[in-house]
């Protein structure tokens, strides 16, 4: 019973030390040689804990191999980029000035329902009105439309923006977050008076507020407990 | 290029450990049948004594491993070494003729598997 405790935490941190220092990127965002990692790593952990006549070196081993052959190839494809079109591929472009590029269709294997689905998806029913479609490396579909129907932008409308900057954490859960205020260059007495502004007694009372650079806050008071 | 440099140590560190752990296989294996040899011989000359003296060297060699086996070979194959030990030394201690040279021959067997297991070929690759 201690062992497989053992075990388990043992693969436990080492995934998630893996995990952690191969980076932060989303599943959805994973290139296929990361992918194939990721679900290689997560089977290859659960066999030594399964089974307690597997040595735990077994299951580990790989997985600082897998972790070792990931992060060297992410680094060399950064520096050479044949090696990296060679692991991750190139991006296709699946539509040209609005037409259906056939060979890259069928050379990425996809059909034209599957194209229009996701079409669809980013709200664009009409092939015409797209200049590039690319199909990116991490299986992705990047629109680019003509210029006349691309949405039209204040900055075109000559129409003045006001940006607020990044939106800090100040109050989580009741917990004011000291660093993030004085990131802001700001401190507790202005919190005090911010949330007195507000019609809030305490910061305990606050659920979540968040504070922009241009010190407009936004903020959301805790439910009252059932 | 910190990471990259740490992996690559990381990577050839694990390549080291590996080659270290043949030899070691190698080495625990080799001695282990050198004691075997030595009992066996005994054994067919009829000295009995010195054949179980030899098998229970060959066995404490075994059990002294116990600490790099368990760690680095696969379970299931250090039982069926464990398991020959033992049958040798009951058809030793019965002085059983007979059956003697399939006892030796089964453990030599283990072993070697258990050797060849750890060395890198198409037929332990694939």
């Amino acid at each position: 019973m201690a062992i497989v405790i053992a075990r388990t935490l043992t693969v436990y941190f080492a995934l998630l030390l893996t995990m952690r220092l191969m980076g932060k990127r989303q599943l959805g965002e994973m290139e296929l040689s990361e992918f194939v990692v990721a679900a290689l790593i997560a089977d290859l952990a659960a066999h030594p804990l399964q089974d307690m006549g597997i040595p735990l070196l077994n299951g580990l081993v790989p997985i600082a191999v897998l972790f070792c052959c990931e992060v060297l190839i992410a680094g060399l494809s950064m520096r050479f980029i044949r090696l990296r079109s060679f692991f991750f591929g190139k991006p296709s472009l699946l539509i040209v000035k609005g037409t259906i590029n056939q060979t890259e269709m069928r050379r990425n294997r996809f059909t034209p329902d599957e194209l229009l689905q996701e079409l669809r998806s980013q709200g664009v029913t009409d092939i015409a009105s797209i200049e590039y479609a690319i199909l990116e490396t991490d299986g992705k579909l990047n629109l680019i439309l003509f210029p006349a129907e691309r949405p039209v932008t204040s900055a075109q409308l000559q129409l003045p923006t006001q940006d607020g900057g990044y939106p800090h954490i100040v109050v989580s859960d009741g917990r004011v977050l000291k660093a993030n205020l004085e990131h802001l260059g700001l401190d507790l007495p202005w919190l005090r008076e911010e949330l007195k502004r507000q019609g809030v007694e305490k910061a305990e009372d606050i659920y979540l507020m968040t504070v922009d650079e241009s010190r407009h806050s936004y903020l959301t008071r805790k439910e009252a407990s059932a | 290029m910190k990471r990259e440099i740490g992996a690559a140590g990381l990577l050839l560190l694990l390549i080291l450990v590996a080659l270290w752990s043949i030899g070691r296989t190698d080495f625990l294996t080799g001695q282990i049948g050198l004691n075997l040899d030595r009992s066996e011989r005994a054994a067919r000359q009829g000295d009995y004594p010195l054949a179980q003296k030899a098998a229970e060297n060959a066995l404490s060699l075994w059990r002294s491993a116990r600490g790099f086996t368990a760690v680095f070979l696969r379970h299931p194959d250090l039982d069926g070494v464990a398991d020959a030990f033992y049958d040798l030394q009951e058809r030793l201690q019965q002085r059983d003729r007979s059956a003697l040279d399939a006892a030796y021959a089964r453990l030599r067997y283990h072993l070697e598997t258990l050797d060849w297991m750890e060395h890198l070929s198409p037929g332990t690759l694939f």
